[in-house]
């Protein structure tokens, strides 16, 4: 799985829970060469979610796609998955946490993406977002 | 909401294909089959609330897009990535 930034494309991601009426979806870097990126709605400019790709902080991390999300985002190869997941800020910066139980799964082919929620996957929905600092996972 | 009485090993289908088996029950558990489209989602409720939940809770502020902002520039640009 590559981690990928989507400079100048708009990704449609269905299914954000609880924003399925968003579906057009910006995905920025915070500053070049950032691991940290902004997913921000093109239709309403105050959603917008801090993100980061799961395996630079746990290059342990790994999920199964269901046939759910495999047919409805209609992904061919593995190479084609982008995977983000969303941050919970919290104060000081270095306590915040990252879900790696809803990422959001996206199909850099064809730009569509949707949160994904893994069955039973152990992991936590606020695990530490500087593991290192937290003594690690 | 339409309320259904099964017992065990009885079933219900819904829109012609998706069937609600009703496999056990054991005390106050219900162990529930359900075949459907592999592209349907199927989840329990509780998790979809949580993740809910969470992402209404991860919405960021615009201080807080500020925050992660200045956060990102006077740490990153220390470091090469």
């Amino acid at each position: 799985m590559l981690h990928m930034i989507f400079k100048q494309e708009t990704l449609t991601i269905s299914s954000i829970v609880g924003f399925e009426k968003l579906q057009q979806f910006r995905l920025e870097e915070i500053e070049p060469g950032s691991q940290f990126a902004m997913l921000q709605s093109v239709e309403d400019p105050h959603i917008g979610f801090a993100v980061v790709s799961p395996f630079d902080l746990y290059p342990d991390y790994e999920f199964t796609l269901n046939d759910e999300i495999i047919e409805s985002l209609g992904i061919n190869k593995a190479e084609d998955v982008a995977v983000y997941a969303i941050i919970t800020l919290k104060q000081p910066f270095i306590n915040s946490t990252v879900n790696l139980v809803a990422p959001i799964v996206i199909n850099a082919a064809t730009c569509n993406g949707k949160q994904f929620i893994i069955n039973n996957s152990g992991y936590s929905i606020h695990a530490p977002l500087f593991p290192s600092h937290k003594g690690g996972e | 909401m339409l309320v259904l009485s099964r017992k065990r090993g009885q079933s219900i289908i819904i829109n012609q294909n998706i069937e609600i088996f009703i496999t056990a029950i054991e005390g106050e558990q219900v162990k529930i089959g359900i075949s459907a489209p592999k592209e349907y989602s199927i989840l329990r409720k509780e998790v979809v609330e949580g993740v809910r939940d969470f992402n209404q809770n991860a919405l960021l502020t615009l201080e807080e897009m500020k925050q992660l902002n200045n956060w990102v520039q006077s740490h990153e640009s220390e470091q090469k990535k």
